[in-house]
C-alpha cells in the first residue's frame, strides 16, 4: 500500500471504461488515476459502480430507522484495524450488485442478480489494501432480506501462469 | 452453498465472511483477490 489517501475513484474507473458496470476486463483505477485492480475473471458478468454503501444516516434517510447495522459502519470497522478513519471510506463497487439506469436517470432494479457460486477475480496491479463490507441491509430487497456468506480468497499464480 | 474449484498458485488466504460482516486485508501486487458469491440469497 503505498499511499493510503489514494483511494478507489468510481468516476476515473467508469470514465476511462466508458460504463457504469464492472465487469471482465475492467480496470479500477485510484482518485490520482493509478490502476488498483484488474478484472481478470467474472462469472457474474455486472456489478455496481454508482450506488454507494448503505449507512445509518440513508437508511435512516429512506426507511425513518435509526441504529442500523451498515455497510458504512463495516468499512469504519475494517479501516480501524489498518489505523485508519472514516475520512478514507470511498464510493465503492458493488460486487454481486446490478443498479441500472433508466433513460430518465431514474435507477431500477436494485437486486442483486448473482447465482451461487459466481465470482470475480481481481488481480492487484500494486500494493492494495482491500476493505469489504458483506452487506447487511434487510429493508430493501438488494439482499432479498436474506443475508449469505462469501468467501474472500488471495492466491499468487505461478510466474508462468495465467492471470 | 455452491463453489468453484480453488483457482491455481499459491493460496495466501481464504476466508469466509459472515453474513453483515466486514472484512479487509491487504493484497500484493501481482496476487489476484477472489470473491465468491457462496449462496446469493438474491433474485
Amino acid at each position: 500500500m503505498e499511499d493510503p489517501t489514494d483511494r478507489y475513484c468510481a468516476t476515473n474507473t467508469i470514465k476511462v471504461q466508458g460504463k457504469l458496470f464492472v465487469g471482465k476486463g475492467t480496470v479500477l483505477y485510484s482518485d490520482l488515476g493509478k490502476a488498483l485492480f484488474t478484472v481478470v475473471e467474472d462469472t457474474c458478468g455486472r456489478h455496481d459502480t454508482i450506488y454507494g454503501c448503505c449507512s445509518e444516516p440513508n437508511n435512516f434517510l429512506r426507511y425513518g430507522i435509526r441504529g442500523t447495522h451498515s455497510c458504512f459502519g463495516n468499512f469504519v470497522e475494517a479501516l480501524a484495524q489498518f489505523g485508519l478513519d472514516r475520512s478514507y471510506i470511498v464510493s465503492n463497487v458493488n460486487f454481486f450488485m446490478s443498479v441500472p439506469v433508466a433513460i430518465d436517470g431514474a435507477v431500477v432494479n436494485i437486486y442483486g442478480h448473482s447465482a451461487a457460486g459466481n465470482y470475480v477475480d481481481l488481480r492487484a496491479e500494486r500494493d492494495v489494501l482491500a476493505v469489504l463490507s458483506n452487506c447487511p441491509q434487510m429493508h430493501n430487497p438488494c439482499n432479498a432480506y436474506n443475508l449469505t456468506p462469501i468467501r474472500a480468497i488471495i492466491w499468487r499464480p505461478s510466474r508462468s501462469g495465467k492471470p | 452453498m455452491t463453489e468453484p474449484s480453488l483457482p491455481p498458485g499459491e493460496i495466501v488466504l481464504n476466508a469466509v465472511v459472515p453474513p453483515g460482516r466486514p472484512w479487509g486485508h491487504r493484497v500484493a501486487q501481482g496476487d489476484v483477490l477472489r470473491l465468491i458469491d457462496l449462496e446469493a440469497s438474491r433474485r
